[in-house]
C-alpha cells in the first residue's frame, strides 16, 4: 500500500467529506492539508506523501478499506 | 470494576499492572507500584453512572513489557518519541495545568503522533466538593502531579495491533452555519458565521444557540467536538482549543443521551476494550447516573485524548490480531 504524490495530491485537494475509516488517518490528513495548503510545493507534496505512506505501512491490517478508497479517486 | 482501597492496595502489592481513576484523596492513599492513575469520582459501568468517593476504577493490564514517565511541558513532545513502536500509550493529564493546554494546543503536530496510539483522559474533580485538585499518579515513584503528565507505555507482542477509537452521538447540523476562527485556543471573542466576522457570544445569544451542545469539528470527515465551558464578559471559553484550519457547526440535538450511546455502540460488532473512557459533559448532560450505556465502561473524565484532545466523547482502546 503506497500512494504516489499524484494521488496524495488527488487528497489533500479533495473537496468533499473523504471517506475514510481510521481516525488517525483523518486527523493526520487534515494536518497534511493544513501543511500543504500553506506550502503548495512539489517538496512539500512528497513529505505529505511519504508521511502518510508510513501510516498505511504501518496500519496496513487496519487501513486497506481506506487505502482503496484513496487511490479510487 | 470498582474496588475499595484496601482491595486496590492488595492488587498494587501483587505487582498487577494497573490503571487506577478516583477520588483524589484515594489515590494519595494508595502504595506506589506499577500503577498509573488520575482523580475523578465519576464512573460508568454495568449498572449505569455513579458518583463514588469510596471506591477506585481499576482495570488491570496484562501486559508485560512496559514503562512509566512523566512530562511537564517542556519535556510533552517526547510522549511520542518515547511511546512503543508496537503499542500503545496511556496518557492522564490535569485539568487546567499548563501539560493540559500544551498538549491540547500541541499534539497534531508532535513527531510522528500518528504512528504512535494515545490515548487518555484529562483528571478532575468532583464538581459539588471543595478544595480538591486535579491529580494525575505515576504510581511507579509515588509522584502526585498536578502539573505534569503522567504515562504508562505499552509494548504488545508480534501479531498484536493496538486501536483507538470514538463513539461521538454528535454530528453536525448541516443546517446550521459554518463557524471559523480567526485565533487559535480555548476562548474566543469572535469567528466568522458563513465568512461573516461576528462577537460569537452576541451571535449564541442572538440564535439562542444551546451551549449544551458541542462545536463539531469536520476533521476531514470525522466529527471531532469542542464544548463550550461558559460565555463571560463577552468571551466564549471552551474545554479544549479551537484551530484556525477547521470548520465547525454546532451539533444537532440530542435528544436523548443514553439511546444515542446504545445505538451507537450496538453498531460495533466487537465491543471488547482494554481502556475506555467517557465525557463528563455527556454524564451531566446526558443524566446518565444510574444509566446504563451498553458498554465500553470506565472513568468519567474532564476531556478524552484519541491523538488528540477531545470533548463529549466516548474513547476507547481495542488489542486486535495483525
Amino acid at each position: 500500500m503506497k500512494l504516489s504524490d499524484a494521488q496524495m495530491k488527488k487528497l489533500l485537494e479533495y473537496n468533499e467529506k473523504p471517506q475514510l475509516k481510521q481516525l488517525a488517518l483523518n486527523m493526520a490528513l487534515t494536518r497534511l492539508k493544513k501543511i500543504y495548503k500553506e506550502t503548495p510545493t512539489p517538496v512539500v507534496l512528497s513529505r505529505c506523501t511519504s508521511e502518510l505512506n508510513m501510516i498505511f505501512e504501518k496500519f496496513a491490517a487496519v487501513m486497506k478499506a481506506d487505502y482503496d478508497w484513496i487511490v479510487s479517486l | 470494576m470498582l474496588k475499595t482501597i484496601e482491595q486496590t492496595a492488595a492488587l498494587i502489592a501483587e505487582k498487577k499492572l494497573l490503571h487506577i481513576s478516583g477520588a483524589e484523596a484515594l489515590l494519595r492513599g494508595l502504595p506506589a507500584g506499577n500503577w498509573i492513575g488520575g482523580s475523578t469520582e465519576y464512573f460508568l459501568d454495568e449498572g449505569g453512572g455513579q458518583v463514588r468517593n469510596d471506591a477506585l476504577d481499576v482495570l488491570e493490564l496484562n501486559f508485560s513489557e512496559y514503562k512509566f514517565a512523566s512530562y511537564d511541558a517542556q519535556s510533552l513532545p517526547n510522549i511520542t518519541k518515547d511511546a512503543y513502536d508496537n503499542g500503545f500509550s496511556l496518557v492522564i493529564l490535569p485539568f487546567d495545568s499548563e501539560v493540559h493546554s500544551r498538549y491540547a494546543q500541541n499534539a497534531a503536530d508532535y513527531e510522528d503522533i500518528f504512528l504512535k496510539n494515545i490515548i487518555g483522559w484529562i483528571a478532575g474533580i468532583n464538581l459539588g466538593a471543595a478544595n480538591q485538585t486535579p491529580v494525575a499518579v505515576n504510581g511507579v515513584l509515588g509522584e502526585i502531579l498536578t502539573d505534569k503528565a503522567a504515562v504508562l507505555h505499552v509494548s504488545l507482542p508480534e501479531g498484536k495491533i493496538a486501536q483507538l477509537n470514538i463513539v461521538n452521538i454528535f454530528r453536525p447540523d448541516m443546517k446550521s452555519p459554518v463557524i471559523t476562527f480567526a485565533e487559535e485556543g480555548f476562548k474566543a471573542k469572535t469567528c466568522f458565521v458563513d465568512g461573516e466576522e461576528t462577537v460569537f457570544a452576541d451571535y449564541i445569544a442572538r440564535k439562542g444557540l444551546d451551549t449544551k451542545l458541542p462545536l463539531v469539528g469536520d476533521y476531514s470527515g470525522a466529527s471531532i467536538n469542542i464544548s463550550v465551558k461558559s460565555v463571560e464578559g463577552g468571551t466564549v471559553n471552551f474545554y479544549a482549543p479551537v484551530f484556525k484550519s477547521i470548520e465547525y457547526r454546532f451539533a444537532e440535538n440530542v435528544p436523548d443521551y443514553v439511546e444515542a450511546f446504545r445505538s451507537k455502540i450496538n453498531e460495533i460488532r466487537n465491543r471488547d476494550s482494554e481502556f475506555a473512557c467517557n465525557c463528563i459533559l455527556n454524564f451531566l448532560y446526558g443524566s446518565l447516573e444510574g444509566k446504563d450505556i451498553g458498554g465500553f465502561y470506565g472513568p468519567i473524565t474532564f476531556g478524552e485524548v484519541a491523538w488528540q484532545l477531545l470533548n463529549q466523547t466516548l474513547v476507547y482502546l481495542q488489542i486486535l490480531d495483525d
